[in-house]
């Protein structure tokens, strides 16, 4: 008996009873459709967070530090425009620092008014930030020394209020008060849920005087070697408490931390998920054993007659085992191709990156095969041992 | 080729029951040459069906001894067995025992396939034997679209594949009406004539008269032989 006649056999007897074997299946279908959604969607949720922090530049060398403790929340402290410069100057482990201002304002130009974010910032963050000037220029460092009321705006202000003609040079009021425009923002999107093309970016102390605030809403800060970052946050937090905060009054961010933040949370969700796979498959697994029963039942003539001609024990194990596995593989199959149909919707529908892992694809695979050889090891053992002079007398 | 096909010597075999063992098959002695047509004669119950059982390899005796081609069976394990099923014993069943599945050709190839014969010489080899009972017509169809007579001629076809020792038939006739019947006892006297060792298990003295030896059974024991 070759492979090949294992396989026809199999696939003779799984066709006889096409709704059955179907059925069968379904459980191994929907593991293994699990097993390839929630590994590729953990995936490429990390790739487009990844892709984001590359996105605005927040690199690897980067960090935010935010007035305030992250848990629990409590009145923030206040972290000061001269607070963000003395880091430059005390710790030389850093790259840069930009000063981060944020609130929002109504803009009005040639009689039309929306309200839009302003973001105030120091003339470096071009540089920094993977974020540019698409016509005109940015702000420059006089435009911060000297509280200048120019600004550059996002794509979508310019949309809104300038259709069809270049502003540059144009005259819009924010808060009433007078700016100058001397850029436009290039197009890039949403980033995390911040839209970066509905804003106005104005010199931070401009934005400060605007907003009527002392207080910045964040610093970023770039390492010189990504390797400094943990020193880096303890210079800053011993010269910050040293100034005026207390030890617990400022948190960090750095991109590593959030993309194991979101770890934590797609983490804790594969786990629930990876648990109704498994339940699934175990499912899928008794579902295969039970009908491999029957059909070994079914077939005692068969084996019997089989027997009689000549086939030896592992000539019927194999014959039943081969339509386990055949059924295991199929169902593995069948899931394959709905999980990453489904998967690649899902990741269409929201906007991440179409991306299947292609271990994912193994490990489903394996399960399949798994599933068919531990479901089809006792019925194809019960078919071997059946007694022929028994089994040619058995009448369905 | 001095053995003869089948020896039995004190061949015995009996089932335990709550009533005690019933003697199926009591200290038998038998010879059986090649070429011969013999026929097992006798009421059901005496015991026919147990040593075909035996013969066939299917069961294995209680005691006492069987030589196939001068091999003692009580020497073989499973596999051995179901090796000398495959290469030494053809059957024809009264019911024929075709896979349903299949169709005419692939159930003659079905003993082929466990002999490890590859695909296209088994397949060949059973068009032949299907041509030889005139089946030749009636290659692809399956067992529900032939007729009793066209489904035990593949089943006779199947018994013959591996061009056994012994054919051993279990009431051939038995479901067939008498001119069918006929056919299939004409196409064993063909067998027979080509030399082909046969033994016949039949409760109709009439068909036993077309062998040559006729042994009848009574209780397990040989009651007589002509």
């Amino acid at each position: 008996m070759t492979t090949s006649d294992i396989l026809a056999s199999a696939l003779d007897s799984l066709a006889a009873n096409k709704v059955r074997s179907g059925l069968t299946m379904l459980g191994v279908i929907i593991g293994v459709a699990l097993v390839i959604i929630l590994v590729s969607l953990g995936e490429s949720a990390k790739t487009f967070v990844d892709d984001q922090m590359r996105g605005i530049g927040f690199g690897r060398n980067g960090m935010v530090i935010h007035p305030g403790k992250m848990d629990p929340p409590i009145e923030p402290s206040k972290l000061r425009l001269e607070d963000s410069r003395e880091i430059s100057r005390r710790v030389p482990e850093v790259l840069d620092q930009v000063p981060i201002v944020v609130g929002s304002a109504y803009i009005r130009a040639g009689g039309q008014e929306y309200k839009t974010s302003v973001r105030g910032f120091t003339e470096n963050y071009t540089e920094l930030v993977n974020h540019r000037v698409e016509s005109g220029n940015f702000l420059t460092s006089l435009d911060v020394e000297q509280h200048r009321k120019t600004c550059v705006i996002g794509q979508k202000v310019k949309n809104k209020l300038f259709a069809g003609f270049e502003p540059i040079g144009e005259t819009v009021r924010i808060s009433g008060r007078r700016f100058t425009i001397v850029g436009v923002m290039e197009k890039k999107g949403e980033m995390m849920g911040d839209d970066l093309d509905d804003l106005v970016i104005v010199p931070i102390t401009t934005a400060q005087d605007l907003l009527d605030t002392d207080k910045l809403n964040a610093v970023l800060v770039w390492a010189r070697h990504t390797e400094d970052l943990p020193l880096i946050k303890e210079r800053i937090i011993e010269f910050l408490s040293g100034r005026h905060m207390r030890k617990d009054d400022f948190h960090f961010h750095t991109q590593e931390e959030m993309i194991s933040i979101l770890g934590t949370i797609t983490g804790t969700l594969t786990a629930f998920v990876s648990g109704v796979a498994a339940v699934s498959l175990l499912v899928g697994c008794i579902g295969i054993v039970n009908i491999m029963l029957v059909s070994v039942l079914e077939r005692t003539r068969e084996i019997g007659i089989r027997k009689a001609v000549g086939a030896r024990h592992r000539d019927i194990f194999l014959q039943f085992f081969g339509e386990s596995m055949v059924l295991g593989l199929l169902g593995g199959l069948s899931g394959l191709l709905a999980g990453i149909g489904l998967a690649a919707l899902v990741m269409m529908r929201t906007g991440l990156p179409v991306h299947i892992s292609s271990w994912a694809v193994l490990l489903a695979l394996a399960c399949s095969l798994g599933v068919g050889l531990v479901a089809g090891v006792y019925p194809a053992m019960r078919a071997a041992r059946a007694n022929p002079i028994q089994a040619l007398r058995f009448e369905n | 080729m001095s053995s003869p096909v089948l020896e039995l010597r004190k061949l015995t075999r009996h089932y335990p029951t709550p009533a005690g063992p019933v003697m199926a098959v009591h200290e038998l002695d038998l010879r059986v040459e090649r070429g011969d047509f013999m026929a097992l004669l006798g009421p059901s119950g005496c015991g026919k069906s147990s040593l075909l059982n035996l013969l066939g390899c299917l069961d294995r005796p209680s005691c006492g001894e069987l030589l196939i081609d001068g091999v003692a069976v009580s020497s073989l394990d499973d596999d051995g067995l179901a090796r000398l099923r495959n290469h030494k014993i053809g059957f024809v069943f009264q019911h024929y025992h075709l896979l349903p599945r299949m169709s005419a050709v692939r159930n003659v190839e079905l003993p082929m396939m466990y002999a490890g014969i590859p695909p296209a010489e088994r397949r060949q080899r059973a068009v032949e034997g299907l041509e030889r009972v005139r089946m030749a017509h009636r290659l692809e169809h399956t067992p529900s679209m032939l007729s009793g007579g066209e489904s035990q001629r593949v089943a006779i076809a199947r018994a013959l594949a591996m061009n056994p020792s012994l054919v051993l038939a279990d009431e051939p006739t038995g479901n067939l009406d008498t001119r069918t019947g006929e056919e299939i006892m004409q196409l064993f006297e063909k067998m027979h004539r080509e030399g082909t060792t046969l033994v016949m298990v039949t409760h109709s003295p009439e068909m036993a008269e077309r062998a040559d030896r006729i042994l009848r059974l009574r209780d397990g024991r040989i009651e007589s032989e002509t």
